[in-house]
Parts: structure tokens; C-alpha cells; sequence
């Protein structure tokens, strides 16, 4: 039986710079805590009071060069918490999270950077993104999210009755004839 | 497999035990690339004959080494184990993250009887990424706000955290708040 193995064991591919070396993955230079988090010691991944400093959530997920969307609570949390989020994630993560039925924020975050192929020029497009947004006066990001209310309300909700969604679409696969 | 909590949502596992009779549950991280431990597995749970409603809950919630993005190491490692034992495929609930996988999943399982395949789950929810039972719902209070973003990455070493950060540390401290760990020198 041959099976590929790596060695050092590596679980993921993390090594997505090709040779034009657009982006710099030099390690940064020191641990960094920002004031707001001094006291944040909740174990619940979903209990974090320091949301309530902060619009958009930068969500740092899992992987980021990878062949399919990976959603873990990385993803979910400012959904829990009513923030806007932007996704350094897989190509077409966001495009998922609209598949099922989530919404985003296309008129206050320049959204192109999901569809990027490339790796590179996509993490280039999720910066942009963030620097355009934060040149955004912080009152009229204010002013958005108050205006704006029943879309975080939609993804709340949408989030809690996520399982019993999928029960029901569990329930038609395991009843369906193969 | 081991003696801790497993990833399948409650409610989900319990769903399932009314559906089926679960033999045995393993996470992709219980053997965590050492396919000794997955072997032992195997061999332990292979016998002569399955019931029809016998099954095996395998979580896949963990990352994969992927060759030219389109080649998963241990996805195909664990299913050429999996073949090796003669355990059933049809036996084997496939849950997974992994948005998009049951196409991966069917080009390994190409030349398997088409009767005899995996169910394949394909979801969000885990009982680690959704623990949002006893969430306790926010308002969306703006009052509060300070600043613009918030930038988390004190969990294990990637490098595209770290080019983002690159990217974006003019930012911090006064629009964006960061937690960086780990991905320093």
C-alpha cells in the first residue's frame, strides 16, 4: 500500500508566493494586543464583549490558498455578533455564504476580492479593501450599520436556525434512493 | 476514537442514531496524518459482514495538504486505507466542512460500485464552530464603536495572515485593533 506522507508532518499548504513575490510573508515583528482585548478571557468562541469596539471583522480563516470554502467559527463569529466582515478565505467563500442564504455588505466593502483566482493579487484585493474602508469616516460606518439593521438581524437569525435547516436537508439526502 | 468530545453537532449525532446504528466515530484529527493510528482503527472495526444500516461517522473538519490545490494528501490516503480493510463505503457518513469535496470525493471513488458509495455531509455546523446555543444575542450597538477593523491572528502560523498584516499594519493601532501571536519571529 503506498501512501504520500510529508515530512515534517505538514497539514496544510501554506505556501502560496509564487515567483513574483507581489506580497512579503516576512514573520512579523513582534506579538501584538491591542488595549481592547487586555481583558477578553472567555473560552466561548462566541462570547467576545470586544466586538462592541470594532465595524468590520477581518476574519483570518483557516486557509486561505485552498480548493474549496472552509467556514469555521472564524467566519461565524462577527455573524453572531453583528459586525461587517470581510474573509481572507478560500476563492468563492463568500460567494458560499450567499449560496446559503447569508447576506454581506457589497455597498460599504468593495467585494471583488472573492472571485480572485490568483492568491496573491486576492489577498492584494482583500487589503485594498480594507484600507478603502477604513478612509470611510467612522460615524457614516455609524450611520450604516443603524440603517442597516435588519441585515445583521437576517444573518443572526439565519445563523441560529442554521441546524434545523440542516436536519431538514439531512433528513432528504438520507431519504433519497441512491 | 479517543476519550474526548467529538466534533458532530449533538443534534446532528442524535439525528443520525435515530437513522442509523452508529458503529463508531473518527476525526480526521484523531489520527492527524499518522496512519498507524488510522490502520489500527480499521483493522479493530473490518469484519465479514455490515448490516444495511450500519455506519461509520468520519469528521472531516480539519485542513489538508493540497498538491497543485487539487489533490488532497490525506483525503486520498484515507480512503486507499479504507479500500484496503474492505469495510463498505456505503457505510461511511463523510462529515465535512469542505465546501465542494464530494466531487474530490467521487473522482477517488470513480471505479467503486455506484451502489456503494460514502454519504457525503457537506456543512457549517459542528459542535465547534457553532456552539451558538446559550450565544447570548447583541444588539447591534454601534455606540461603543472606536474603531474601524479587527485583526486576529494569534493562532497558528500562516502566511497569509502574516502578508496580510504586512499589508495593513499602518492601520493598527488607531483603525484597526490586531491580536498577533505566533506569527512573529
Amino acid at each position: 500500500m503506498t501512501l504520500i506522507t510529508l515530512d515534517p508532518k505538514v497539514r496544510v499548504n501554506d505556501e502560496f508566493i509564487t515567483e513574483r513575490n507581489i506580497v512579503s510573508c516576512g514573520k512579523i515583528n513582534n506579538d501584538i494586543k491591542h488595549k481592547i482585548l487586555n481583558d477578553y478571557k472567555s473560552n466561548n468562541r462566541f462570547r467576545a464583549d470586544f466586538y462592541k469596539y470594532i465595524a468590520l471583522d477581518i476574519v483570518n480563516e483557516t486557509v486561505f490558498h485552498y480548493p474549496y470554502p472552509y467556514i469555521s467559527e472564524k467566519t461565524l463569529r462577527p455573524i453572531a455578533e453583528k459586525r461587517i466582515f470581510i474573509l481572507l478565505a478560500p476563492k468563492n467563500t463568500l460567494n458560499f455564504l450567499h449560496s446559503i442564504g447569508f447576506k454581506s455588505f457589497s455597498d460599504i466593502i468593495d467585494e471583488s476580492y472573492d472571485t480572485v483566482d490568483d492568491p496573491e493579487l486576492r489577498l492584494l484585493a482583500v487589503a485594498d479593501s480594507i484600507k478603502k474602508f477604513c478612509d470611510i469616516d467612522l460615524e457614516e460606518i455609524k450611520e450604516y450599520m443603524i440603517q442597516n439593521k435588519n441585515k445583521f438581524e437576517h444573518n443572526f437569525n439565519l445563523l441560529s436556525n442554521y441546524r434545523d435547516l440542516e436536519l431538514s436537508r439531512l433528513a432528504q439526502i438520507i431519504e433519497e434512493p441512491k | 476514537m479517543k476519550g474526548h468530545d467529538h466534533t458532530v453537532d449533538s443534534k446532528i449525532l442524535n439525528f443520525l442514531k435515530q437513522k442509523y446504528n452508529i458503529i463508531s466515530i473518527i476525526e480526521f484529527t484523531d489520527f492527524d496524518c499518522d496512519y498507524d493510528i488510522l490502520e489500527q482503527w480499521l483493522e479493530y472495526n473490518s469484519k465479514l459482514t455490515f448490516r444495511h444500516n450500519d455506519r461509520f461517522v468520519i469528521t472531516h473538519f480539519d485542513t489538508d495538504y493540497y498538491i497543485e490545490n487539487r489533490y488532497g494528501i490525506t483525503l486520498n490516503n484515507f480512503f486507499r486505507l479504507w479500500k484496503k480493510y474492505n469495510i463498505p463505503m456505503y457505510t461511511m457518513f463523510f462529515y465535512t466542512n469542505h465546501q465542494g469535496i464530494s466531487a474530490e470525493i467521487d473522482n477517488i471513488l470513480k471505479y467503486n460500485d455506484i451502489n456503494d458509495r460514502p454519504t457525503v455531509f457537506e456543512t457549517i455546523i459542528n459542535r465547534l464552530n457553532y456552539p451558538i446555543d446559550g450565544h447570548k444575542e447583541n444588539d447591534t450597538n454601534v455606540n461603543s464603536i472606536n474603531y474601524h477593523g479587527l485583526f486576529l491572528a494569534a493562532g497558528n502560523q500562516r502566511s497569509h495572515r502574516q502578508a496580510l498584516y504586512n499589508k495593513i499594519k499602518h492601520l493598527y493601532p488607531n483603525k484597526i485593533a490586531a491580536s498577533i501571536k505566533r506569527n512573529t519571529q
